[in-house]
């Protein structure tokens, strides 16, 4: 159980990334077949007037979060390490629709994790997952947390309009304690696609400082868009949501990573700065598995 | 401080008995009547043809204190039951904020602690508020869904989903004006209980005879962490799910049920995690919050999530300047209070 007082005037403590796991899924999962899976996709578009894709519900297509996300939480933390706070971000649903994945994946989750979801924000809701986690750490009565960021790429409907669409399942993962590489995180909200260009490289540049030892990892989005003169990794256009965090936890970057990612349908810039001294281990138990 | 500003309260206008709702529901005659006799339900608001924007937006628009304001708002936070609300990449939130001038926000949803997750939203801005150290700054906690499908309508043997909807303004900072403060927050996950309880009746059984003790835990743990007791709370705000399961979690806990604010369970349905703000509506309305009162609220969720809050009473904050409008249904009748 998670018991918090108000929040309080000065942080008690900040998160600190101390695990990163990314891995890529093949395959679908059962719930691809569960019957109530097509009657609750007609009610859900019915109001829409949006016409099922029947290809992908015979054939069946798409895997769950609770499964790809649940594969990942023994590479983050053992029984011995129990967790205060789960949180779980994705932009496109999952394929079981009504479960609240993140409670369940509590009950897989060493302490029984409070537990909750960002969602409705596109690109954006894994760094806002970052600021909540930040929040409740500042609190003190926080000082361990799981990140899971999912994406799956099955649409049972037709697209009512253009929109970013995954072409992999993928998960990712990230623990933060208190010890650990110093992360910190920046929105700019209401951010013009026309501006997108001085708005990274203002911000870019703030983060940076003197630094050289830089690296940004940036969003598809973004390519063609970015700051000159630093070293740069463009995570797939493939993973539209887990992309920038999955380089993260794959790449095992060292220096300064800046993290890039913006989304246009809400207008959001977001940004992140990670310290990885060189030449430690850039992240503590990180670990990759992709296939 | 985290403190509540505001709180606005839709409740559409069309009243459903739940006689009428039985083919909907796949009820039987014996189940409608236990619905009705045990556990206290008797009709269900619902916006037959009006989309989820229609519902936040009602719900927005009853704030007095948003309009002049919208630039102080940081935050836009939909706190949602149902992991899935409208096909992607349709956003209704965002068109909320479009409407509202509030596009320089951050919007989001926060969901997957079903209808716990009210609390949940109110307790995360207020903390995103406070590491913003901005005092002015505001956040737009929305909450209300539409029934759109069976996961939406209903839990069997429990609670039947109703569409009301509310709006909050949730401030930060110390001090008279400010609103309600709240003192804490407990929540506690319960994955065990993932599933779906229309299917699997032996996890319903469990969930009903774990539900008293889990919510009980909560509900003592926020009053004591906030360095009180139950003899220190004024009220207690429930979640519409029914009447009896209420009962049942006061006489575990020692609390009168007199004190907990069941007038909205049997004529407006369990409006998924906006029962906390609606009925906060409501005791207010009913003039049931003296200044300086401790308030308790609880809610649980499927899934499931259990959680409560208690909050202080400020009766100088804009909650209480405009009463007359805020619990009016779209027809201008009065929705239910405590007189």
């Amino acid at each position: 159980m998670l018991t918090v007082g108000p929040p309080p005037a000065m942080a008690a403590a900040a998160p600190r990334l101390s695990g990163a796991v990314g891995r890529v899924f093949t395959g679908t999962s059962p719930t691809a077949w569960d019957p109530a899976l097509r009657p609750f996709l007609a009610d859900l578009v019915r109001p829409f007037g949006t016409g099922l894709r029947e290809d992908l519900l015979v054939d069946g297509a798409g895997h769950s979060f609770g499964e790809m996300a649940e594969a990942l939480l023994p590479d983050l933390v053992d029984d011995r390490e129990p967790v205060d706070l789960l949180v779980l971000a994705y932009a496109l649903h999952d394929l079981r629709l009504g479960r609240s994945t993140a409670t369940h994946l509590s009950d897989r989750c060493p302490g029984r994790p409070a537990a909750f979801a960002v969602c409705d924000q596109g690109s954006a809701a894994p760094f806002t997952a970052v600021r909540l986690i930040e929040s409740y750490f500042a609190g003190g009565a926080c000082s361990r947390a799981v990140l899971l960021v999912v994406e799956q790429s099955a649409l049972h409907y037709e697209l009512a309009a253009p929109a970013p669409l995954p072409d992999r399942h993928t998960a990712v993962g990230l623990r933060f304690d208190t010890d650990g590489a110093p992360l910190t995180v920046r929105q700019r909200t209401a951010v013009e696609p026309a501006h997108v260009a001085a708005v990274l490289a203002a911000e870019v540049a703030a983060l940076r400082g003197d630094r050289a030892d830089t690296t940004l990892i940036a969003c598809a989005r973004l390519a063609g868009l970015l700051p000159p003169g630093i070293a740069h990794v463009v995570a797939a256009e493939g993973q539209p949501c887990t992309g920038v965090w999955y380089e993260l936890a794959t790449g095992r970057p060292e220096g300064l990573v800046l993290l890039a990612e913006y989304t246009p349908e809400v207008g959001v810039l977001s940004l992140s700065a990670l310290d990885v001294p060189a030449p430690a281990r850039p992240l503590a138990d990180a670990r990759a598995v992709a296939g | 401080m985290t403190a509540l500003l505001e709180v606005a309260a839709h409740l559409p206008s069309t009243r459903f008995p739940i006689e009428d709702l039985a083919e909907r529901l796949g009820l039987h005659d014996r189940q409608v009547r236990l619905f009705r006799r045990f556990h206290g339900l008797a009709e269900v608001r619902l916006a037959p043809g009006g989309s989820l924007l229609d519902l936040l937006l009602a719900a927005a628009a009853r704030l007095d204190g948003l309009a002049g304001n919208e630039h102080r708002v940081r935050y836009v936070v939909h706190a949602r039951g149902m992991p899935v609300a409208v096909p992607y990449p349709h956003n209704p939130l965002r068109e909320l904020c479009r409407a509202l001038g509030l596009e320089h926000a951050l919007s989001f949803t926060l969901t997957h602690q079903a209808c716990a997750t009210g609390l949940l939203a109110v307790d995360a801005v207020g903390r995103m508020l406070a590491a913003d150290g901005d005092p002015d700054a505001l956040a737009l906690v929305l909450a209300g869904e539409k029934t759109y499908t069976p996961d939406a309508q209903l839990v069997p043997e429990t609670a039947i989903f109703g569409e009301g909807a509310a709006a909050a303004l949730v401030s930060t900072g110390d001090g008279p004006g400010r609103g309600d403060r709240l003192l804490a927050y407990a929540t506690s996950a319960h994955g065990e209980f993932d599933g779906r309880l229309r299917l699997d009746r032996d996890l319903a059984v469990r969930f009903q005879n774990e539900y008293p003790r889990l919510l009980a835990e909560v509900l003592l743990a926020a009053v004591d962490k906030a360095g009180l007791t139950l003899d220190d709370i004024a009220l207690l705000l429930p979640h519409n799910v029914n009447a009896v399961s209420w009962r049942r979690v006061c006489k575990r806990i020692g609390f009168p049920v007199r004190r907990v604010v069941l007038d909205n369970v049997a004529v407006v349905g369990h409006s998924f995690a906006a029962d906390p703000f609606l009925n906060h509506r409501t005791a207010v309305d009913g003039g049931r919050l003296a200044p300086g009162d401790r308030y308790l609220v609880g809610a649980a969720g499927l899934g499931a999530t259990f959680s409560a809050m208690v909050l202080q009473h400020d009766p100088t904050g804009p909650t209480h300047n405009s009463t007359d409008q805020d619990n009016t249904d779209q027809d201008g009748v009065r929705a239910r209070g405590n007189r």
